[in-house]
């Protein structure tokens, strides 16, 4: 099965999902045929091991503008009536209905032309961008948009939409119409080129989000340098494209009941989500060694405000208190300047003396080496978007205190004892619980590693998406039927013959099929079987000319029978459940992840 | 910090521990305790975050960094923290900060800074040759090649490399908005800039008579005055996109702003020139013998090396001004084709009315064409963190 894997590089302000995750998916689906489709920052270097992704496509966002012209006098009004729906239904609430349309007429004329970044820079786009933004009735007229607003709008909008003029959407090899499957890992504009080829290639896709997109977005806006009316503007891009990505796709992802809620809030169907957890390569490690003989809490996290390493340092000053002999280590690094001395002088305040360390990072004993220093591991942030701190903490072995915040309940659940938020006094008592009482503290941290093992393992993963892949797989029609009739409407199972994906190329390939883009319908040879399917199909109607013969196989690129046979065998391996890696071992497979 | 410690350490007496499966609230988290409508106490804590939030989900993400969760949200009476932002963000009118950014500008003891050594990088060069012709008048060729030389690689070089930080600006401004096919890439524009600005600057001052000469080396002084009103139009630009509300009022600021300028140089370049040919006057005395120094200062150049002065000075306001809104290519072409033909026609020649009649077509172009690059907003980017 060819999988068409879109990413989106990191950027300061947004972190996405990982890229490791990739590698870890590519590495357990080893009978899938991946190719990276990447997003990423100017100078940003993809680092694949040799042969894993087959490929790698690459566009460069969040910087200049790609070269090139703006469209042509005759085709400038079509671009702006797509682009002032696309605005309108950011800044108009009556208008939101009109963001797909704006959007897939906006991809429409950037694969025909590429002008598309060029037009949304230009002077039509910013005054098309202002009338609209200050229209009455607009969300944003209140913010009161100077010029420089539309022009530091009209540039992220540009950047953001990019991948509308991606090279990327052909039948052909390399193509995403050739991909059985797009998987979309992150969201965001790494959407775009997933719902494009969904509209326009009928190709499925999976949403795959380990801390909301958009979410992300909300918390990057803030602090980031734009006004009112820009944020408003982007954020409700991200939003519409958030709704747009959630109804579109055919399975969701997250990786958390946290996150679950979140997409079920912005539209997603409930029947859609499926929470697949983050496995980490973290549960083939041993449990933490015997704890210090000195009853020792370790607080991790950033220190910044957000993880309120304050009400941890007033926690044990009462742990203290009652147990004299306590100590307490804190790692992480300074999220604030200032915080690291702001908490030293807390410290010295509540007379904590040496008790009181100030680690910094985790060194090169890695996140192991923290936990192995601890009786009890202590979180006391405001929020906890992300499992991964959590399940590497409970996978050593070691009781875990945390507030209730984010994933946290749904993480440790009775593994664990949790905490209010902003509360010393239920802090230092939950400590106090743990550091007492020996048989409890083992307890905990057992049954804490025990429930990560189970929830952050990788198999579980790679057994969760084989099974999705097969399942979108085999819900795609053999042949696209025309928009709109009942055949396209009612999926069937398995509708794809096996010759669709053993045999070669059909008959007439070379004719490009009407409503095709020209890219999409370009270049005859090298085209793999699908494409050819899809072209025939779209031009003459279904199944008119699957004269196959032997003498007709194309030659090139991965085509050959040898090598279709084995992705057939490999996907009837992945239904039978006997994989090469759903037979390996748990911890060998989380070994080479 | 110390009212949010006095709050840590006065906070009210909890529960000892909870299990995850038990969601009891801590007592200062229950909101009922503090007045009969929960949810008021709860818009006066977060009374910024929600009067400045664009949308509900704005709200329950500042919420939910804030330790809000379902628990929390089930004790204001909503099944969640998304209806409790939608109540907040209905029930808070927004008040949002109408200051505008005001972008950074540079100082006028800059621009004045830059403008001086402007004009000294172009003027001593050419004052070279002048000086060489007057203290050895039969030089003869080979000298004056060498003065040619000599004065020409240095307004080229100040041309092509005007400042390290300017240039990066510049460059970094023309990566960004005139990205490659629209002409030569910025190197080969600058080396195009600085060859035609060479030629129009060094030719008067090696072949042309003693007054051309001397206009030649007020023209050369005169580029500070060109450099300080690119830097003026700038700061203009600027301040506008600060303050303008409308991409109309933008243009209908600028309007005015190109034409001032040049105004402002040409009376520069005037007062130069004339003070140039006054001191030769002085010195040399020439065919105006015995009349008042004033009128022989005023007829020692003739009308047309006038006009070909005032040309020339409307000539290099425009394409400095392009060269610094990343319009470089024109910039480059304009001053390349105007210096290459005054060059050769004053090889037959006619030094002053091929000037007159190169300049005189390219700013013919130039000048409405930079009128109307000036009066869009996108040639001034206000974000170099876009670029």
């Amino acid at each position: 099965m060819r999988v068409a894997l879109l990413t989106e590089g990191t950027r300061p302000d947004a972190p996405r999902a990982g890229d490791s995750w990739c590698d870890r998916l590519m590495d357990g689906l080893a009978e899938h045929e991946f190719r990276l489709y990447l997003l990423a920052g100017q100078g940003c270097t993809v680092e694949t091991r040799p042969g894993r992704p087959a490929a790698v496509h690459e566009l460069v966002m969040w910087g200049r503008r790609p070269p090139g012209r703006g469209p042509a006098l005759h085709r400038r009004r079509q671009y702006l009536c797509a682009y002032r729906d696309l605005l309108r239904a950011l800044v108009l609430p009556a208008e939101r209905s009109s963001f797909a349309p704006g959007l897939y007429r906006l991809a429409e004329l950037a694969r025909e032309d590429g002008a598309l970044p060029a037009f949304l820079a230009s002077g039509h786009a910013q005054r098309a961008l202002e009338a609209i933004w200050r229209s009455p009735g607009a969300d944003t007229a209140a913010g009161q948009p100077q010029v420089c607003d539309v022009l530091v709008a009209g540039d992220l909008l540009e950047q953001c939409l990019r991948p509308l003029s991606a090279p990327w959407y052909g039948s052909e090899t390399g193509g995403l119409g050739s991909a059985d499957v797009c998987h979309v890992a992150g969201g965001g504009p790494a959407a775009l080129p997933a719902l494009v080829a969904k509209q326009l290639h009928g190709v499925p896709f999976v949403v795959t989000e380990h801390g909301l997109h958009l979410r992300e977005q909300y918390r990057g806006y803030r602090a980031a340098p734009y006004r009112w009316p820009v944020r408003a503007l982007l954020l409700g891009f991200f939003r519409l494209l958030a709704e747009e990505t959630y109804r579109q796709a055919a399975v969701l992802t997250p990786g958390s009941e946290f996150d679950r809620r979140w997409q079920q809030h912005c539209g997603a169907l409930p029947d859609r989500i499926r929470v697949v957890h983050e496995g980490t390569a973290a549960v083939a490690r041993a449990a933490a060694g015997p704890e210090p003989e000195v009853p020792t809490l370790v607080w991790a996290g950033a220190l910044e405000p957000g993880h309120d390493p304050e009400v941890m340092l007033h926690a044990f000053a009462r742990v203290r208190a009652d147990l004299p002999s306590a100590r307490l280590r804190m790692y992480g690094e300074e999220g604030e300047p200032g915080y690291l001395a702001h908490c030293g002088a807390i410290a010295a305040r509540l007379g904590l003396g040496t008790a009181v360390s100030f680690e910094g990072g985790p060194g090169g004993a890695g996140a192991a080496g923290i936990w192995a220093a601890a009786s009890v591991v202590v979180f006391s942030g405001l929020a906890q978007g992300s499992p991964r701190l959590l399940a590497d903490a409970m996978l050593s072995g070691r009781a875990v205190v945390t507030t209730e915040v984010g994933v946290a309940r749904e993480v440790v659940g009775q593994a664990g004892l949790l905490v209010p938020p902003r509360s010393p006094q239920a802090l230092a008592g939950a400590c106090l619980a743990l550091l007492g009482d020996h048989e409890r503290r083992a307890r905990t941290g057992l049954a804490g590693r025990l429930r990560a093992q189970q929830r952050f393992a990788v198999e579980p993963v790679v057994t969760a998406f084989r099974e999705i892949y097969l399942e979108l797989a085999s819900r795609r029609h053999a042949l696209p039927a025309a928009p709109g009739t009942r055949q396209q409407q009612r999926a069937q199972p398995f509708a794809r013959p096996a010759e669709y994906w053993y045999l070669g190329e059909p008959q007439g390939v070379g004719e490009p099929s009407a409503g095709e883009s020209p890219g999409a319908g370009a270049g005859p040879t090298g085209t793999g079987p699908t494409g050819g399917a899809r072209r025939v199909a779209a031009g003459r109607g279904r199944g008119t000319s699957w004269a196959v013969g032997a003498g007709e196989r194309p030659t090139g690129n991965g085509d050959r029978p040898e090598d279709r046979a084995s992705r057939l065998f490999g996907a009837a391996r992945v239904g039978a459940g006997s994989g090469a890696v759903g037979t390996a071992e748990p911890g060998a497979l989380a070994e080479a992840v | 910090m110390g009212r949010r410690e006095e709050s840590l350490r006065s906070s009210a007496a909890m529960p000892t521990v909870h299990r995850a499966q038990s969601p009891l609230p801590g007592a200062s988290r229950d909101p009922a305790r503090l007045s009969g409508n929960p949810v008021r106490e709860l818009m006066e804590r977060y009374r910024g975050l929600c009067e400045q939030a664009v949308d509900p989900l704005d709200i329950a993400v500042g919420l939910e960094d804030a330790g809000l969760g379902p628990v929390e949200a089930r004790c204001y009476r909503h099944a969640d923290v998304f209806a409790l932002a939608e109540e907040l963000y209905a029930r808070f009118p927004r008040r949002l900060p109408t200051d505008a950014p005001v972008p950074p500008v540079p100082s006028w003891r800059r621009r004045g800074g830059r403008a001086l050594g402007s004009a000294l990088r172009y003027g001593l060069p050419c004052a070279a040759p002048v000086v060489l012709r007057a203290v050895v008048p039969a030089a003869g060729v080979p000298l004056l090649a060498l003065a040619l030389v000599v004065s020409g690689v240095r307004p080229v070089r100040s041309a092509v490399g005007i400042r390290p930080a300017e240039r990066a600006a510049n460059a970094a401004i023309a990566r960004r908005q005139r990205p490659g096919p629209r002409g030569p890439g910025p190197r080969g524009a600058r080396l195009g800039y600085g060859l035609g600005v060479g030629l129009l600057l060094g030719v008067p001052v090696v072949a042309a008579d003693p007054p051309g000469a001397v206009l030649g080396l007020a023209a050369a002084l005169g580029m500070g005055s060109v450099e300080w009103s690119a830097g003026w139009l700038r700061h203009a630009a600027l301040l506008s996109l600060g303050s303008a509300a409308t991409l109309s009022g933008f243009r209908s600021r600028m309007r005015p702003v190109l034409p001032v300028a040049l105004g402002l140089h040409l009376a520069l370049l005037a007062v130069l020139s004339f003070a140039g040919l006054a001191a030769l006057t002085a010195l040399d005395p020439g065919a105006g013998a015995g009349a008042g120094l004033l009128s022989a200062t005023v007829y020692r150049a003739s009308a047309l090396q006038w006009a070909a002065q005032a040309v020339l000075g409307l000539l290099l306001v425009p394409s400095a001004v392009l060269l610094r809104t990343a319009r470089t290519a024109p910039a480059a072409a304009g001053v390349l084709v105007a210096g290459c033909g005054s060059a050769a026609l004053a090889a037959v020649r006619a030094p002053e009315a091929g000037r007159l009649l190169c300049c005189g077509a390219v700013a013919a172009v130039l000048l409405p064409y930079a009128w109307l690059v000036l009066g869009r907003p996108g040639a001034y980017r206000p974000d170099p963190s876009l670029l």
